[in-house]
């Protein structure tokens, strides 16, 4: 099969969703880093989506866009405007990064109800912290980094890992570097990595928790769907 | 706002709104295809609740990724209802379908599938390519695009072996683009 007709293949199973989980991971990679991938993909929706078009239309209830108009005026958007960001690789994609901080006066508040244990060890003061939110924007965990390398995680809501899944841990300060694994789990729980040979976090350090195959990324770099990420900022 | 087909409802321009903060842009864009996005979702979840779930996510979606919506990359309008099914597909995966399809034969949803596919205008390019497929090929495509099926779940509905529906799908993809080339 050509390269051509590979990928045109790729992009209409991409665009009908019957992959895999993890084989939607890759090609979500391939849709955000391939400009010729998304192509494709652009086209496959314009075909297939004549089928949408013959869908019995189903009158919504009343309290359904009040409920999206309230999700709407709580959760600003970041008001960039670059069409093309999209396919710049999503570890690039600082204005993308840019709108988790709007999760920063939220760390504050989630961090006052995570002082007390703070206060039993005022020696450990973090550097960063940061909270880690889904796409949907609803906040999954808390990083708090400190100057010697260690970084806490502390869990803000349950999360079901497949048996033959694990979660792991990366954190991003250097574009040119790229992620760097700082550790995995079974489950989300609150969990202390040390990872030594790291700099200081700095703000604006991106944070994020992958699905990956058991026993972590085979390829040092993520490879699953991203659960939960957020960008570090310094609490006062 | 409610339009039908040949509508001149300009939804990348809607788009362009929400990525400018435009709260009206978003309503316009909900008056106009919250209905079909909710029908959409049905074929998929099963369940109505769980519908209106996928299409208040998708407007979310919709509001926050309006600045990475790009026109060179398909209409707006797909845009948008590949989001709807994006998050109606994640319902079903995170659940066993068992929990979202009662009694449904699987001769109902290949009967509602021919009548989605003589929905389409008669000489509708989609529509008379996937009349060329063989019977158990289409089937495939319109279980997976349809009704939101996965490799593994179409294997086991139509009782081939997965390679086997993975060639299916992978194939008819191919003839299909050939056709409406």
């Amino acid at each position: 099969m050509s390269a051509e007709r590979e990928r045109d293949a790729r992009a209409g199973e991409f665009v009908l969703g019957v992959a895999d989980e993890a084989e939607m991971a890759r090609m979500e990679e391939e849709f955000q880093r391939d400009p010729e991938f998304a192509r494709a993909v652009g086209v496959w929706r314009d075909k297939l989506s004549a089928l949408d078009r013959v869908a019995d239309p189903v009158e919504p209830s009343p309290r359904l866009w009040e409920r999206i108009r309230e999700g709407v005026t709580t959760r600003p958007i970041p008001r960039t405007s670059a069409v093309r960001e999209r396919r710049i690789p999503i570890w690039q994609n600082l204005p993308f990064w840019r709108s988790a901080t709007l999760a920063a006066g939220f760390a504050c508040l989630l961090l006052a109800a995570g002082l007390g244990s703070m206060l039993m060890e005022p020696a450990r003061q973090p550097v960063v912290v940061a909270v880690l939110e889904a796409d949907d924007s609803t906040p999954g965990a808390i990083v708090e980094a400190f100057a010697d390398g260690s970084v806490v995680l502390r869990p803000l809501k349950a999360l079901d890992v497949p048996a033959d899944k694990t979660l792991q841990v990366w954190t991003l300060w250097d574009r040119a570097v790229g992620p760097v694994p700082l550790g995995i789990l079974g489950s989300l729980r609150k969990t202390t990595l040390e990872k030594g040979g790291q700099p200081v976090p700095q703000e604006q350090q991106l944070y994020e928790i992958t699905l990956e195959p058991k026993g972590g990324s085979p390829t040092g770099r993520p490879t699953g769907p991203i659960l939960y990420k957020g960008l570090a900022t310094s609490p006062l | 706002m409610l339009a039908g087909p040949g509508h001149e409802f300009d939804h990348g321009a809607a788009v362009r709104g929400c990525a400018a903060g435009d709260e009206a842009a978003l309503k316009a864009l909900y008056d106009a295809e919250a209905a079909a996005m909710l029908g959409v979702a049905l074929r998929i979840v099963r369940r109505r609740d769980l519908a209106e779930e996928a299409v208040h996510d998708a407007f979310l979606q919709i509001w926050r990724k309006a600045h990475q919506y790009d026109p060179a990359l398909g209409s707006g309008r797909a845009w948008m209802f590949a989001i709807v099914r994006n998050r109606a597909l994640n319902i079903v995966r995170d659940r066993s379908r068992e929990d979202l399809v009662d009694d449904e034969t699987f001769e109902t949803l290949q009967a509602d599938h021919d009548e989605t596919l003589m929905r389409l205008p008669e000489r509708d390019a989609l529509r008379r390519c996937l009349e060329q497929l063989d019977k158990p090929r289409r089937a495939s495509l319109m279980l997976a695009y349809v009704s939101g099926f996965s490799h593994g779940e179409i294997a086991g509905r139509l009782g081939v072996p997965l390679g086997t529906v993975k060639a299916w799908i992978r194939r008819s993809l191919l003839a299909l683009k050939e056709c409406m080339a």
